[in-house]
């Protein structure tokens, strides 16, 4: 088991952090790779079961963006920008040479480990062309240079930062930070949170890509985008918001905001429009589930199995 | 129209040292404007802003103080103050500098804009790959807490505001501001339709209003100097200054603060003029996404009415300045590379043409091009403009209509050649900027001496009439 109980209790404060868990699902995804180097299936897993999401919503936003890496690499990644700008300074130059160095490949684990990317515009233009080691701003003035850095970073001793005067760290100590952690002012967000959460109109959790209600062909009871509408689990200070990580204290308020959850879903209902409340599935007016339905939603085997 | 060239508001701490220590910030009227908006009536923050003729940094230019009149008052539920700060379009570096150099100045911008709106929190999404900046706002906002400008009890007025730093995870579609609340939820961030706009339900369903860095940070400047000292630049419908970036063949490619209406010649000037030996060909006023202009479009004032008016748009501020010696294919080319990555794919327009049209670019760049391709350009772009949920397709299309208006023949010539007829080999030497400051690049100097900003304005505050 990869992810231990620090990393769980530490996971648990940050969705603590967001009035709706869900919200913490991307520093979630770096803590996930501050611990495994990468987006790995474990990690996915880790993050659906601890926001009430399946993994497949999970790994469909873990793909969306650029920064969640599929693939174990190591410690250092080495975006190399080829935007216009840095494109006429060289950019394109300098990446070529690097994946020729790396023997046409984007990945080279002997050492401390890099990873080599195309980067779009790194947002700082002025020092084109640039290269960044773990978001670490670098301006290399001549081929020579810039696979000097890379040297180092195989090396596992990149130069300082010439801009931010930092010295790169690893991937995995960078990605921590990135996912906020560190930054100290968790017990005001939490608070805050929980504030929120326990509103009489308070924020909301949208099921699925739209707001209206959609109802599977072929009658399946289950909403789309998850059960949320059967069990109000995911709205506002749900029961799966992390119980065991809140205070006693808290964890009779969220107590209390859960017994209020089932109407949450019907005020919900109502907020996107009166239309579409008749098609809302409740609990009492679902069609019974058929046996390969029931065995499918608890994960039981079936015959078929 | 107000006076015009260098200016010095945003960006005149930028040189002090260690200004992103709270103490340091302070010492220099950090904190003030807070205090003038914590004295007014919330809904004379927002009128003032209006009078201010603020006008969105984010790259629509839409009015700060009207956008915050909408958002819904009534509605029982929280309402929330949201920065846009995934700050991403090529030739864009205008915000990094504010959160790395002066991060409290955002800090104190986001929670005026808090007691403006009645928000019980904010929440600052932050481009991912900003590490620096990440670490500076990290420390401020715990700062600011400790010193109570955040919390249970906000300068001792009894309300409540928190703030929350968000990194996000690389996805420049993140910058529309409905993809951004869906992405500060928890989903890949793709547009959502509109309405219901943010102002009645953003996130989480909530009252929400999504501002720009560089809007946001401006706030604390009026409420403190008032609407006049604002107005004395820029135009009637411009007013005020504007961060500029200015980045390309250029001898000193960097930060500029300007008062709007200074004609993109002089910022070009400003910027040390063209490299030598080169002279201005083509120019983005705003960003990739802002149709290019030739040079003969340079003397055109830097105000959102003009460079409409001259076929463009102002968009984040980011000018890009090419020269004789570069090629508009390729650098188009690059361009639409960049759309086809970034296209969050929720739309077939844009999804599947992006793809298309870097084909397109592709075959012509390398020497495999028809002449019938740029029917063909034309033709896709037409399908594309205005058919997407979100403006990100019509910036992937502007660069490639308004490069097909103005060089045509470069484009026949580059096809009939195989390869472009100019100079392909990279030339390094454009990057000659200066480290001077952890920043990373030289800050414009101050067009007037620092002093006259550290005295009392002697105009009358905002909304004290």
């Amino acid at each position: 088991m990869p992810f231990t109980d620090a990393t769980r209790s530490e996971a648990q404060r940050l969705i603590a952090r967001y009035a709706v868990a869900r919200s913490a699902l991307l520093p979630l995804l770096h803590l996930v790779q501050s611990v495994e180097g990468y987006v790995s299936e474990d990690g996915i897993g880790f993050c659906a079961e601890l926001l009430g999401l399946t993994k497949a919503e999970v790994g469909a936003v873990a793909t969306f963006y650029t920064m969640y890496k599929r693939e174990p690499f190591g410690d250092y990644l080495l975006s190399v920008c080829t935007n216009p700008t840095c494109q006429i300074a060289g950019g394109q130059d300098i990446y070529d040479a690097y994946v020729e160095d790396l023997g046409g490949k984007h990945v080279d684990t002997d050492g401390a480990g890099v990873m080599i990317e195309h980067a779009e515009c790194l947002g700082i233009c002025d020092a084109a062309p640039v290269v960044t080691i773990n978001y670490e701003n670098y301006s290399p003035q001549s081929q020579d240079e810039a696979m000097e850095l890379l040297a180092k970073a195989k090396a596992g001793d990149p130069p300082e930062s010439p801009l931010s005067k930092h010295t790169p760290e690893p991937f995995s100590v960078v990605q921590r930070e990135f996912s906020g952690i560190e930054d100290g002012t968790d017990e005001h967000l939490i608070e805050a949170a929980r504030l929120q959460a326990t509103m009489a109109a308070g924020p909301s959790y949208r099921t699925g890509e739209t707001s209206i209600p959609v109802l599977h062909p072929g009658g399946d009871p289950v909403g789309h985008g998850g059960a949320a509408f059967r069990e109000a689990s995911n709205i506002g200070s749900s029961p799966l918001r992390p119980d065991e990580a809140l205070p006693d204290a808290e964890q009779a308020a969220a107590e209390a905001a859960a017994e209020t959850g089932g109407t949450e879903a019907q005020e919900m209902a109502v907020q996107v429009g009166d239309d579409a409340v008749e098609d809302v599935p409740t609990a009492g007016d679902q069609p019974p589930m058929t046996d390969e339905q029931v065995a499918r939603a608890t994960g039981e085997p079936t015959e078929e199995n | 129209m107000g006076t015009t060239g260098q200016a010095s508001a945003l960006s005149y701490r930028y040189e002090i040292p260690d200004v992103h220590e709270i103490d340091v910030y302070e010492s220099h009227h950090g904190y003030e404007g807070l205090k003038k908006a914590l004295e007014m009536d919330p809904k004379d923050i927002i009128e003032a802003v209006k009078e201010s003729g603020l006008r969105g940094r984010g790259g629509a230019g839409f009015p700060t103080g009207l956008k915050w009149s909408f958002v819904a008052q009534d509605t029982g539920k929280p309402i929330y103050i949201v920065c846009n700060a995934d700050e991403g379009e090529p030739g864009t570096f205008k915000d990094r500098p504010l959160m790395e150099l002066d991060p409290h100045q955002l800090i104190e911008g986001m929670i005026v804009a808090g007691i403006a709106l009645n928000a019980i929190a904010g929440y600052i999404y932050l481009r991912g790959e900003y590490a620096h900046s990440g670490r500076r706002l990290a420390k401020a906002i715990r700062q600011a807490y400790d010193k109570g400008y955040l919390g249970a009890d906000v300068m001792g007025s009894g309300k409540r505001y928190d703030l929350t730093l968000h990194r996000a995870a690389g996805a420049y579609i993140c910058g529309e501001e409905t993809a951004l609340l869906d992405s500060l939820e928890g989903r890949r961030g793709q547009p959502r339709l509109r309405p219901p706009f943010p102002a009645t339900a953003g996130l989480w369903g909530c009252p929400s209003t999504v501002n720009n860095v560089e809007s946001i940070a401006a706030v604390p400047f009026i409420l403190r100097h008032g609407v006049d000292w604002w107005r004395q630049w820029g135009t009637e419908k411009s007013p005020g200054t504007k961060l500029v970036c200015i980045s390309g063949e250029v001898k000193n490619p960097g930060n500029y603060e300007v008062a709007l209406g200074t004609p993109i010649s002089e910022l070009v000037e400003m910027a040390g003029g063209m490299l030598d030996g080169r002279e201005l060909k083509f120019f983005c006023p705003g960003g990739s996404s802002t149709p290019l202009l030739p040079a003969d479009a340079a003397d055109t004032p830097y105000t959102f009415e003009d460079i409409q008016e001259a076929g463009s748009l102002l968009g984040t501020g980011a000018l890009m300045v090419y020269s004789d010696q570069t090629s508009v294919v390729s650098v188009v080319r690059r361009f639409t590379e960049f759309y086809e990555h970034e296209s969050c794919g929720k739309c077939t327009p844009c999804r599947e043409g992006g793809y298309w049209l870097s084909q397109i670019y592709q075959r012509i760049d390398t020497g495999s091009g028809r002449m019938e391709d740029l029917d063909l350009l034309e033709d896709l772009c037409d399908n594309i403009f205005g058919r997407a949920f979100c403006a990100l397709a019509d910036g992937m299309v502007s660069p490639i209509v308004a490069s097909l208006k103005y060089f045509r023949d470069e484009y026949v010539e580059h096809i009939r050649q195989g390869r472009s007829p100019y100079g392909v080999e990279p030339r390094r030497d454009i990057a000659t900027v200066t480290f001077t400051n952890a920043g990373g690049y030289e800050p414009a100097p101050p067009a007037a001496p620092q002093e006259e900003f550290d005295t009392e304005p002697t105009s009358e505050p905002a909304g004290q009439a």
